[in-house]
C-alpha cells in the first residue's frame, strides 16, 4: 500500500513537471519564432521600401519646377528656402507610401513583441533601421515649414509640381542664388 | 550635375545647425558594419566623427598631423581646411556604404543648401557632400 502511495506520488509529480513544460515551453518557443519572423519580415520591408525610395528620390532629381512655379518662389523671401526641404521630405514620403507604412507597422510591432524579450540584436537592428528612416529629421523640417506666415504657406501650397518629389536645390538655387 | 573636382575650402566655420546635421551624418557613418568612419582618423571624415580642429588647442592630434590647418584668424571659432585628401578618403567612406545611407546624407546635406543664413563656404561645403565631387 505504501509502495504504491509513493510511486502514485512520485508519478503526479512527474505529470506536475510535464504539465508545467508544456504549458510554459511553447509560449518560449513561439515568442523566438515570433522574433525570427519579425526580423525577416522587417528586413524585407526594409528593402522594399528602400528600393521604393530609392525612386522617389531619383524621381525629385528629374522634376524640376516649372519657370512659373520658380517665379512664384521668387516672391518669397529666402528664408523661405528652408521649408522647400519639409515639403521633399514630405513628398518624398507620400510617393514611398504604403512600403513606408508596411515597414513603420512591422518596425513598431516588433519593437513592441521585444519589449519582454529584450533581444539584444533584434533591439539594436530596430534602432539602427529607426535611425536611419529618421536622420533627416522631418520633424524638425516641418517646425520650420509651420513657423511660416500663413500668406507664405498658402502661397508655397499652390506652386504647382510641389506636392510631387522635386528638386529642391535646384529649385532654390533658381529662385533666390 | 556633373561631379566637379572637389574643392579645397579654407577655413570653413560651421555654425550650430551644420554641426547638428554632422552630427546626424556621423550618426548614419556610425551604424555601418565597416568600422571605416573609425579607421579614417586624420581624413575628412574626422569632422564627421566628432573631432574638431580647435585652433586654440595647439596639441591637438590632427593639428600635428596637418591633415587639417586651422588658418583661423579668429581663436574663438573651430575652423577647418580641407584639402583634395580628405575629399577622396570621405567618398571612399561614401562608397561602403549602404545606398539608403548614401541617399539619407545626401538628403540631409541638400537640406543644409536650402538655409539662407550660412556662409559662402559652408554652402561650397554642403554642395560638395550633396552632389559628390571628384577627389583629384
Amino acid at each position: 500500500m505504501e509502495i504504491s502511495s509513493l510511486w502514485l506520488q512520485s508519478k503526479m509529480k512527474i505529470l506536475s513537471i510535464l504539465f508545467f513544460i508544456l504549458t510554459i515551453f511553447p509560449s518560449v518557443v513561439l515568442a523566438d519564432e515570433f522574433l525570427d519572423f519579425g526580423i525577416d519580415l522587417l528586413g524585407d520591408k526594409f528593402t522594399a521600401f528602400e528600393v521604393k525610395h530609392n525612386k522617389c528620390l531619383t524621381m525629385s532629381k528629374k522634376n524640376q519646377l516649372s519657370d512659373s512655379s520658380i517665379a512664384t518662389l521668387k516672391q518669397l523671401p529666402v528664408s523661405v528656402g528652408e521649408a522647400l526641404g519639409y515639403l521633399h521630405l514630405k513628398a518624398i514620403r507620400m510617393c514611398v507610401g504604403d512600403e513606408y507604412t508596411e515597414l513603420l507597422q512591422v518596425l513598431l510591432d516588433l519593437e513592441n513583441e521585444n519589449k519582454t524579450e529584450q533581444n539584444t540584436f533584434v533591439t539594436q537592428e530596430i534602432d539602427k533601421i529607426k535611425l536611419l528612416i529618421f536622420s533627416t529629421s522631418e520633424l524638425r523640417a516641418q517646425k520650420q515649414y509651420d513657423s511660416l506666415p500663413v500668406e507664405y504657406k498658402n502661397k508655397l501650397q499652390l506652386v504647382e509640381g510641389i506636392h510631387q518629389p522635386f528638386d529642391m536645390i535646384n529649385a532654390f538655387e533658381r529662385a533666390w542664388l | 550635375m556633373d561631379r566637379k573636382v572637389c574643392p579645397t575650402i579654407v577655413d570653413l566655420q560651421l555654425d550650430t545647425k551644420s554641426i547638428e546635421a554632422i552630427n546626424s551624418i556621423n550618426d548614419i557613418l556610425k551604424t555601418k558594419d565597416t568600422g571605416l568612419w573609425v579607421t579614417l582618423i586624420g581624413q575628412l571624415l574626422l569632422i564627421f566623427g566628432g573631432l574638431g580642429v580647435n585652433a586654440k588647442a595647439s596639441n591637438n592630434v590632427i593639428e600635428k598631423s596637418l591633415v587639417f590647418k586651422s588658418v583661423s584668424s579668429d581663436s574663438s571659432q573651430t575652423s577647418y581646411s580641407i584639402f583634395s585628401t580628405n575629399w577622396e578618403y570621405f567618398f571612399k567612406t561614401f562608397s561602403s556604404l549602404d545606398r539608403f545611407a548614401n541617399n539619407q546624407i545626401e538628403t540631409i546635406a541638400g537640406m543644409q543648401m536650402l538655409r539662407s543664413e550660412i556662409s559662402s563656404k559652408e554652402r561650397v561645403f554642403w554642395k560638395s557632400v550633396h552632389y559628390g565631387c571628384k577627389a583629384k
